[in-house]
């Protein structure tokens, strides 16, 4: 049962609009020499990019192999990356420190998502070129049905929490009102923690999904915004591979 | 302009907030199936339920689906656009009592328009697959996990905080105790009424699901009037052991919890996700989010101020 044309064509667009703002970021962050969540955002473009792809296939740039390949890649750079944080930071049990992880895991699961779509699904092209007709797995995938629902309820969870971390970006300009002082304990009993002593300065938070590097975010909301967008559209596709 | 208190990590309530908010991004997605677009949606999904129910909620039913079937395309964009709405508007803090109030109006309009009340005035409600109707479950979370702190923050458990302990216990003990007694109702009598049920569910599903579900049906066999039985003692315990002290109360909670597992996964099929055609992942992983919100803290357990009512914005 082939889905909306206009359905496919609105989260391609969106995605789309997202692979072009992250290389906008790429770019920008690039001139100004900030290393910190280049990898996500490259990853954001391919997997932007591939999405859009496949829901309009007349917008696919790369045959479906090499993008199998490129997901593939990805998977290992983010585990990579994930046990070389683990073994750094094994001693550490801080909020920043599980943020850190989450980070890689949750990228990771992404690019096992996409490559699990590529080896599932069964794309052809609709009448009229547009639209790709997603239909359930096959073959030995079709085992495998409960691999995407986890994947799904892993992405919209990280949507969710993305979404509820946003406000954490306080508008540098405000004034903070009944900020605790650095003596107030924080909910995990903290007391004078760099948060709390930077939202006394009125600064906005440091974002704890920057603990894997030490430089500071480019435009974290909108970073974060791309985030929720595909973990959105990612998992409306997972959910026709059903 | 106005002013910002700092930004709190989510507290034990805020994380079953946003588990909710989850399922309703959850829910709106699957209301862009491919399925939902078509005349199908309303003939064979919403119109069935108004069988058996009093002529007033069958008409309206029946008046709903057919609007529905006609405008198919753009009621089940709607119905997807609010859905996510919902989940994003949980999960945003500044709008998370509007989203939960809205929940609450939209769970009640698909409880009857949707639903059918569940099959509970019909008499065709199965606990083992979503009794009393699972959207009536979010309306019913919305409520508990309100961000307030009415019972105080020191609450024995987190739903207690938002309605106060008495009020809690109260809801809890209609829920699960409702559920014990519509295990004892209508077709959950009868000697084959389970069997039934379960192996209906594996049409459409996967076929190692559906195997499993010949399996189970071949378990039951006979036995479905014991096994209701046995089902609605244990029902009628979880309901009773809200008001157990702190150690027994804990471990009917994780009873609770295993029972809403055991009927996902055998009677409801994961919500029968893998068809193609489900709108929402059935009762099993709500009852799951109310029994954790009344798991019972420990006395000594201090609750830290509530994280939306912290970002709170100031006037100018």
């Amino acid at each position: 049962m082939p889905h909306p044309t206009w359905l496919a064509y609105t989260f391609a667009a969106v995605m789309v609009a997202v692979s072009l703002y992250c290389i906008a970021w790429l770019i920008e962050a690039t001139r100004r020499s900030l290393q910190n969540h280049m990898d996500v955002n490259i990853s954001h473009v391919a997997m932007g990019l591939a999405m859009a792809g496949m829901l309009v296939p007349r917008l696919n740039l790369l045959p479906d192999g090499l993008w199998e390949a490129v997901f593939v890649a990805i998977a290992l750079w983010f585990s990579w990356q994930g046990v070389r944080f683990v073994m750094h930071r094994s001693t550490r049990q801080s909020a920043g420190a599980l943020h850190g992880l989450s980070h890689y895991l949750i990228h990771l699961v992404m690019a096992l998502a996409m490559t699990y779509m590529y080896l599932a699904a069964v794309a052809t092209p609709a009448t009229a070129r547009v639209g790709m007709s997603m239909t359930g797995p096959t073959g030995t995938t079709a085992n495998f049905v409960g691999l995407p629902l986890l994947f799904v309820m892993t992405l919209f969870a990280s949507a969710v929490w993305q979404l509820d971390g946003l406000s954490r970006y306080a508008p540098s300009h405000r004034t903070l009102v009944g900020a605790g002082i650095l003596g107030d304990p924080g909910p995990d009993g903290a007391r004078g923690s760099w948060e709390t002593a930077r939202a006394v300065r009125g600064e906005a938070p440091r974002p704890l999904e920057s603990a894997a590097g030490a430089s500071p975010s480019l435009a974290p909301r909108l970073e974060m915004g791309c985030h929720i967008a595909m973990c959105i559209t990612m998992g409306y596709m997972l959910i026709l591979v059903l | 302009m106005g002013a910002q208190r700092a930004w709190r990590p989510p507290d034990e309530r805020r994380t079953l907030q946003l588990a909710l908010a989850t399922i309703w991004l959850f829910d709106g997605i699957l209301q862009l199936q491919p399925f939902m677009f078509t005349r199908q949606f309303g003939t064979t999904m919403l119109a069935p339920t108004a069988h058996g129910n009093p002529n007033t909620v069958a008409h309206s039913i029946t008046w709903a689906s057919h609007f529905i079937s006609d405008h198919a395309v753009s009621t089940d964009a709607a119905f997807a656009v609010i859905q996510i709405l919902l989940g994003l508007g949980i999960a945003w803090r500044p709008s998370v009592k509007t989203a939960l109030g809205a929940s609450i109006v939209w769970s009640c309009a698909v409880w009857w328009f949707g639903e059918g009340l569940g099959g509970v005035i019909a008499g065709t409600a199965h606990v083992v697959s979503g009794a009393p109707g699972a959207v009536l479950l979010y309306a019913v979370l919305a409520v508990l996990l309100w961000p307030s702190d009415r019972g105080g923050p020191d609450a024995a458990f987190i739903a207690a905080r938002a309605v106060g302990e008495r009020a809690a216990r109260i809801v809890w003990v209609l829920l699960w105790g409702g559920l014990s007694i519509v295990a004892l109702l209508g077709p959950n009598r009868s000697a084959t009424g389970l069997r039934d049920v379960v192996r209906d569910l594996g049409d459409g599903e996967p076929r190692w699901l559906g195997s499993l579900d010949q399996h189970v049906a071949n378990v039951l066999g006979h036995r479905g009037l014991a096994v209701s039985i046995v089902l609605a003692v244990v029902l009628g315990l979880i309901a009773l052991s809200v008001y157990l002290p702190l150690r027994p109360a804990r471990a009917m909670v994780a009873v609770a919890l295993m029972a809403s597992l055991v009927i996902w996964i055998f009677g409801e099929n994961f919500g029968q996700v893998f068809s193609g055609s489900a709108s929402d992942p059935s009762s099993g992983p709500l009852l799951a989010l109310v029994a954790l919100a009344y798991w019972r803290r420990l006395p000594q357990a201090k609750a830290t101020p509530d994280p939306c009512r912290e970002l709170s914005w100031e006037g100018a």
